[in-house]
């Protein structure tokens, strides 16, 4: 059996691995990626693209009329290498 | 921190750089392996000054039936600097491992990977007569390969390259959004060591075991 390590994890990690594996998809986030054809606009969990763009501002504009008219919470906008390049929040929700 | 070694069939060497411009490339190429329900194993697991490099790498490939090398980087950083030889000496060392081992080493297996198809030539003409396959400096390329990769090798059931691709930027937001409410800033992120990223990675694996 494997001696259990005296020293104590940090909270923050405890904290932090919680609520990774707490993760659920959240289908009111839009995702703005990169993809073999373009650029496209994905609701968080589903598989499908709802629409794909040839240019990343066209995807961007598309994207934030849908939040602005409420049909989503917050728009995330990736760069190309699926890093975070924007996160833009609905003002009618604060953030969370 | 969660436990590293796998078994020997599920561990996967990965053999790249460390470096800040190509971490986004090995957080996306660490996410399809662990997605595919495999054990990447990499030099960098673990820390130890008084561990001599080399002997290190040398267990990891001894214990890791798949490996992935990616020698996109074996070029000098800048102007005035000296190519990188460490990922195509690793690369030698594992294949020798391949050809002169025993037993369930001649079952290992590999995919290489480069920056544009051919250009190794120049350099490494060696292994002129390898399938070697060619991301264009492109990270959703570089998933499409290493799941094609697995796909053929190791898991037949293993999901699409473009729903992969989908699932690695949903993690990401939500990864770096919570990393930031903790208090972590880019600057954290950027430098986060590779074995908390995995951390971090193999817990949000956890959350949906929708793989």
């Amino acid at each position: 059996m494997a001696k259990k390590s005296p020293i104590k994890t940090s909270r923050s990690k405890t904290n932090i691995d919680a609520r990774m594996k707490s993760y659920k998809s959240r289908p009111d986030r839009l995702h703005v990626l990169a993809n073999k054809n373009g650029w496209s606009v994905k609701r968080e969990g589903t598989s499908r693209a709802d629409r794909v763009f040839s240019r990343k501002s066209d995807a961007v504009i598309r994207a934030t009329s849908r939040l602005k008219k409420g049909d989503a919470k917050n728009v995330i906008i990736h760069k190309k290498d699926g890093t975070i390049d924007q996160w833009k929040t609905s003002s009618k929700t604060s953030r969370k | 921190m969660m436990q590293k070694n796998g078994s020997f069939q599920t561990n996967v060497f990965i053999n790249c750089p460390f470096d800040t411009i190509y971490k986004p490339f090995l957080q996306a190429l660490l996410f399809t392996v662990i997605y595919s329900g495999l054990e990447p194993r990499i030099a960098s697991e673990r820390s130890d000054s008084g561990e001599i490099r080399v002997d290190k790498i040398k267990t990891l490939i001894k214990e890791s039936r798949y490996s992935i090398h990616d020698i996109s980087r074996m070029e000098p950083l800048g102007k005035r600097d000296m190519p990188r030889f460490n990922m195509p000496f690793e690369l030698g060392l594992d294949l020798g491992c391949r050809a002169f081992g025993i037993e369930h080493l001649c079952q290992k297996k590999c995919l290489i990977l480069e920056k544009r198809k051919y250009r190794y030539r120049k350099v490494l003409s060696d292994i002129s007569g390898n399938d070697i396959r060619a991301h264009n400096n492109n990270v959703e390329k570089l998933v499409r390969h290493v799941r094609n990769w697995i796909y053929e090798n190791i898991n037949s059931q293993v999901q699409a390259a473009t729903q992969i691709w989908q699932r690695y930027n949903e993690f990401y937001a939500y990864f770096e959004r919570t990393l930031k409410e903790f208090g972590f800033t880019k600057k954290d992120i950027e430098e986060m060591p590779v074995n908390e990223f995995i951390d971090y990675l193999k817990s949000w694996r956890l959350s949906s075991q929708r793989f």
